[in-house]
């Protein structure tokens, strides 16, 4: 009986990393269709000899271009990373009074990384609307992990 | 123990986001094609995209880029506008994939937008005629910024 749950709780333990991840997907997803082919994400595309199926791709996926929004191609994908990346953290096996830590470092890069691009520090535009999306998915991010905690 | 597998977790959760992060950012490659002027949307004619040799040309021909823009043209529809035109393979690989993208400019001289068109398997030495939809009302001129592939 203790190994069933044991298999159970692992397989619960899998299927949140995948779902925690999809928006990570997702927002590759995006990148990968619209983005310009001058970004470092396309050099690993072709260090992995993808090129010729992102090729079709972005061919078969470029009349959304426009019909999408602005923001869902430049400003949701970071967003969906930011989501994923907090609940992703939120399933780390740590103790609890660790995990407000780790919480802490994961805004501050992600908020960080708007914020440097501001001051310069770090390359990129900085966008008013890309800082208010990654809020924004943080803040979903922290209510999915508590509706869960809720759940359990 | 505990601990130490949840800060390994952690640093390996960081390590694929810092990825992300990076693999968004510009890469330093050179672009196929770059053009300073950006051209006035309201002329129909198309624009010569290299410029013709004079007689008074230097004797050294310049070699053709890999992937050349032919011409480009500002095209009203309808129900929309674009920027019609075509590239052509000077190579003798057959490219997967093709891109070009323009930029788009206010009366100001403010970027507005921008707009691409691609294909698939431009064979060597062939010419696709591309069609890139402008869908900003208030683009007044278009630069192009790339014509790329692989």
């Amino acid at each position: 009986m203790n190994y069933i749950t044991n298999i159970h709780s692992k397989l619960c333990y899998i299927l949140m990393i995948l779902l925690y991840n999809i928006p990570l997907l997702l927002g590759g997803l995006i990148y990968l269709a619209f983005r310009p082919i001058d970004l470092i994400m396309f050099d690993w595309v072709k260090l992995i000899r993808l090129q010729y199926i992102i090729g079709i791709y972005r061919v078969e996926i470029h009349d959304f271009y426009y019909i999408l929004p602005y923001y869902v191609i430049y400003s949701l994908p970071t967003g969906l990373w930011a989501y994923s990346f907090v609940t992703t953290i939120s399933i780390i096996p740590i103790a609890k009074n660790y995990r407000k830590y780790m919480f802490a470092l994961s805004l501050v890069i992600i908020l960080g990384s708007e914020i440097g691009q501001y001051f310069g520090i770090l390359s990129g535009f900085f966008d008013l609307a890309d800082l208010t999306t990654n809020i924004v998915f943080v803040i979903l991010a922290f209510t999915t992990i508590k509706i869960k905690e809720w759940v359990k | 123990m505990k601990l130490k597998s949840g800060i390994v977790w952690f640093l390996a959760i960081i390590l694929v986001f810092t990825l992300l992060a990076v693999g968004s950012a510009d890469s330093e490659t050179e672009s196929t094609y770059s053009d300073s002027t950006s051209k006035p949307i309201s002329s129909t004619a198309p624009n010569n995209v290299e410029d013709k040799p004079t007689s008074e040309a230097v004797k050294e021909v310049p070699s053709k880029p890999d992937l050349e823009v032919l011409n480009d043209s500002y095209k009203s529809g309808e129900y929309s506008s674009s920027i019609i035109g075509s590239v052509k393979n000077n190579t003798n690989k057959t490219y997967s994939y093709v891109q070009v993208e323009y930029n788009l400019y206010d009366d100001s001289g403010a970027q507005v937008g921008s707009t691409f068109a691609n294909v698939n398997n431009l064979e060597p030495g062939g010419t696709w005629k591309f069609e890139a939809i402008i869908l900003e009302e208030n683009a007044k001129s278009y630069k192009l910024k790339d014509v790329s592939g692989w």
